[in-house]
């Protein structure tokens, strides 16, 4: 039998090359805590679950003005574990959200950035946006009005972006403002468009990680395989069974989500000025927003050595963030 | 006024002075107003800002004279035709002037009526006011005077929601009503009413005084005559009686249709409680202790019942349902037929056949029980989902147990 299993194993290695990947896996330690490992393998998980649940969600929804909202209520209320489908689906997208803003902050916090660290941080903060995206333009889909608030605050905050702003607005809502248009345009982003960009770039993040967390030749160090990478599925069946239990505690209602995310972003927006060194306040605040993004792409080549006292603004961006959003929901 | 206020007053003129160039010439009025430190000048031409006659429509000059085109205080000038106050008993034709000129008004709102001032004076209160009664109102004492709103902003006085109140001032004022030999209870009787409720619920149809007796051409509804401005909302009510055998009694006797069982003013909910021979229903009031009539009431009030209970148990589970998110698309629609079912139940009640409802509470029957069988399935099949999903959850945890023991091995071993 050891020796029949033996036989599929190197057939296996012979068109995989498993074993040498494996070697790798085992040279390469990393220090503990290493949370951002941890919160890499339950995003990837949680992506995973999302794209599963995603095209299960596709075979009943209907992306039509007049139908979406009925499709989902006939989802929600009659498909045998269609609540459940649903709740799961938008619990795995919230815990994305939280999971990639973790993973972006740690990854700040510990000056990963650093050589050789830049690409990889840099398409961190791509694959943040993307979630995001991908989360805004999921809550428009069931066309209730609570969707069609979320199209219009979005609408409105994209409209504020320099320069790009106008087109930004309209490339989300298919037009000027909210229209039978926005479905469509909202589906077809989040369905196809941005899936892929976002699947392309977790497929770059994949490449990049190892290097970025940095190996450690210490012996007290712990091995990625298989030490790590029991860990970390630990920490995302952990994950799985956060969004299981959610989805059954607090189904969703057909009225659908507030985008909670983007709440610190609309309590800045409001309590800006009306105008601001002569130009509309809350076009000034979105170019201020917009060039710190800028920055913090830029980070790794602006800090090649990653300044420490970098970590307390972070921290305070962080809880400033968590305080904003909180008066916001409020 | 201090220097401080002076000179703010001061450089507010001067500010109008240089506008005015380039003001219109009924904005005019209002700017040299505004910036009056006399509040009985100033405010009016403040409140009129917000009016349906804000200064650039209709205008000051419209109802006080004057030339507005003249920038200076001989814009008040007697030769003008200047009136600082109109007179009291000028005042309906005064509004009626423009209101009653169709051309007029639909420059501003083509669906505005333009009858209002001949309605009034066929109203009791307009014929008061040309007897002379000083108690009688005018336009101004409904709708206000500078600050007037539409009729439909929730500001107005004259808005279905606070027009009871306004008739109440007047009407449940003893030294106003004096002579007039009207009730003073009407707006303490109209609160306690089912159409009160409703209002205040949100229901924008149900009415308010004005609903019943009218805005301008307000008349007193004689009893004998209250069912014709019932039938505008109840039609199939008063046809259902009108089949009914309390019909030639009722004309026989002079009593009207409507108001006898159900009141005027304080007109109470159509509960079963309504079809009853104890002192809290209407039918003992004729009926005493008749035998078979005592029949017949309970016979009703069982099918009112059983039929209102049932159809509160259907919309309070589907209500349950809808909150733990288990309605299904199929459930409006029936809460739909079972609304239609009550509502095609409560007029044949005024048949006064126990017989009519047979048939109509059968619907309600079968329509409650619709909605109740679609919550059950929903309920059903949530108790089986949550089956499997407790097991999916189950497996989640044990394999989480499975893999900390495992990482707790592999931890230790390396540390061995």
């Amino acid at each position: 039998m050891s020796t029949k299993r033996a036989g599929y194993r190197d057939w296996l290695d012979d068109r995989l090359a498993l074993s040498g990947a494996v070697a790798r896996l085992k040279e390469h330690r990393v220090h503990e805590p290493a949370v951002e490992i941890y919160l890499a393998g339950a995003s990837l998980v949680l992506f995973t679950l999302l794209i599963g649940t995603g095209v299960l969600l596709m075979m009943w929804y209907r992306p039509s003005v007049q139908e979406a909202s009925s499709s989902v209520a006939w989802l929600s209320g009659s498909v045998r574990f269609g609540a459940l489908l649903r709740a799961a689906h938008l619990w795995a997208s919230d815990l994305l959200v939280l999971s990639g803003s973790a993973y972006a902050f740690v990854i700040l916090e510990k000056r990963r950035y650093r050589s050789p660290g830049e690409l990889h941080w840099i398409v961190a903060l791509a694959s943040l946006a993307l979630v995001v995206a991908l989360a805004t333009t999921g809550s428009m889909l069931p066309w209730s009005e609570t969707a069609r608030q979320g199209a219009e605050l979005a609408g409105s905050l994209a409209r504020k972006a320099p320069l790009l702003g106008d087109w930004l607005a309209r490339a989300m809502l298919g037009g000027q403002g909210v229209t039978d248009a926005t479905l469509p345009r909202a589906f077809g982003w989040h369905v196809a468009v941005l899936p892929a960009l976002l699947g392309t770039s977790i497929a770059l993040l994949r490449l990049l990680a190892p290097r970025a967390w940095g190996s450690s030749g210490d012996r007290d160090a712990v091995p990625l395989y298989p030490d790590m990478l029991i860990r970390v599925a630990a920490f995302a069946v952990a994950s799985l069974f956060a969004v299981v239990f959610l989805a059954m505690a607090l189904p969703i209602r057909d009225a659908g989500r507030v985008l909670w995310y983007l709440a610190w972003l609309h309590v800045l927006l409001e309590s800006t000025p009306n105008r601001m060194f002569g130009i509309d306040g809350a076009r000034f605040s979105m170019g201020v927003l917009t060039a710190l993004g800028v920055l913090a792409c830029a980070l790794p080549f602006l800090d090649p050595r990653g300044a420490r006292w970098l970590r307390v603004p972070a921290w305070i961006v962080l809880v400033g963030l968590m305080v904003l959003t909180a008066y916001g929901l409020a | 006024m201090g220097w401080r206020e002076s000179n703010v007053a001061a450089l507010v003129a001067l500010c109008v002075l240089a506008h005015s160039a380039s003001a219109t010439a009924e904005s005019r009025c209002v700017a040299c107003h505004a910036s009056l430190g006399d509040a009985k000048l100033r405010d009016p031409a403040v409140q009129i800002l917000a009016s349906v006659h804000r200064a650039d429509a209709v205008g000051c000059v419209a109802c006080h004279g004057g030339d507005a085109g003249d920038p200076t205080v001989r814009a008040h000038a007697a030769d003008t035709g200047f009136v600082a106050r109109p007179k009291r008993a000028r005042i309906p034709e005064l509004c009626g002037g423009c209101h009653g000129d169709a051309r007029f008004v639909r420059r501003f709102n083509a669906s505005l009526p333009i009858d209002q001032l001949a309605l009034y004076q066929l109203s009791r209160h307009g014929r008061a006011f040309a007897a002379g009664s000083r108690a009688a109102p005018v336009c101004s004492d409904c709708h206000g005077t500078h600050a007037i709103a539409p009729a439909s902003a929730p500001s107005s006085p004259v808005s279905a929601k606070n027009v009871a109140a306004l008739c109440g001032h007047c009407h449940s004022d003893e030294e106003t009503m004096r002579g007039t030999g009207l009730p003073l209870d009407q707006l303490a009787d109209y609160r306690k009413s089912v159409h009160h409720t409703a209002l205040e619920a949100g229901n924008d149809r149900a009415p308010s005084c004005s609903g019943c007796h009218g805005g301008h051409g307000e008349l007193q509804v004689a009893v004998a005559s209250l069912s014709h401005v019932c039938v505008g909302c109840h039609r199939d009510e008063l046809s259902q009686f009108r089949d009914s055998p309390h019909r030639e009694p009722f004309d026989r006797l002079g009593l009207g249709e409507c108001a006898p069982c159900h009141g005027a003013h304080e007109v109470t909910a159509a509960e079963p409680l309504l079809v009853s021979l104890g002192p809290e229903g209407s039918c003992g009031k004729c009926h005493g202790r008749d035998a078979r009539a005592q029949a017949a009431m309970r016979a009703l009030a069982l099918a009112l019942d059983t039929a209102r209970d049932e159809a509160a148990r259907a919309r309070a589970r589907a209500d349950h349902a809808a909150r733990l998110g288990l309605a299904t698309p199929e459930l409006e629609p029936a809460l739909t037929t079972l609304r239609e079912a009550e509502r095609r139940l409560r007029p044949q009640a005024h048949r006064i056949d126990p017989l009519v409802l047979t048939e109509p509470a059968r619907a309600v029957h079968e329509a409650a029980l619709s909605v109740e069988e679609l919550v059950t399935g929903a309920e059903q099949r949530r108790e089986g989902d949550l089956v499997v999903e407790r097991i999916v959850l189950a497996v989640l945890g044990l394999c989480f147990v499975l893999l900390v023991a495992k990482a707790r091995q592999l931890a230790r071993r390396r540390r061995a």
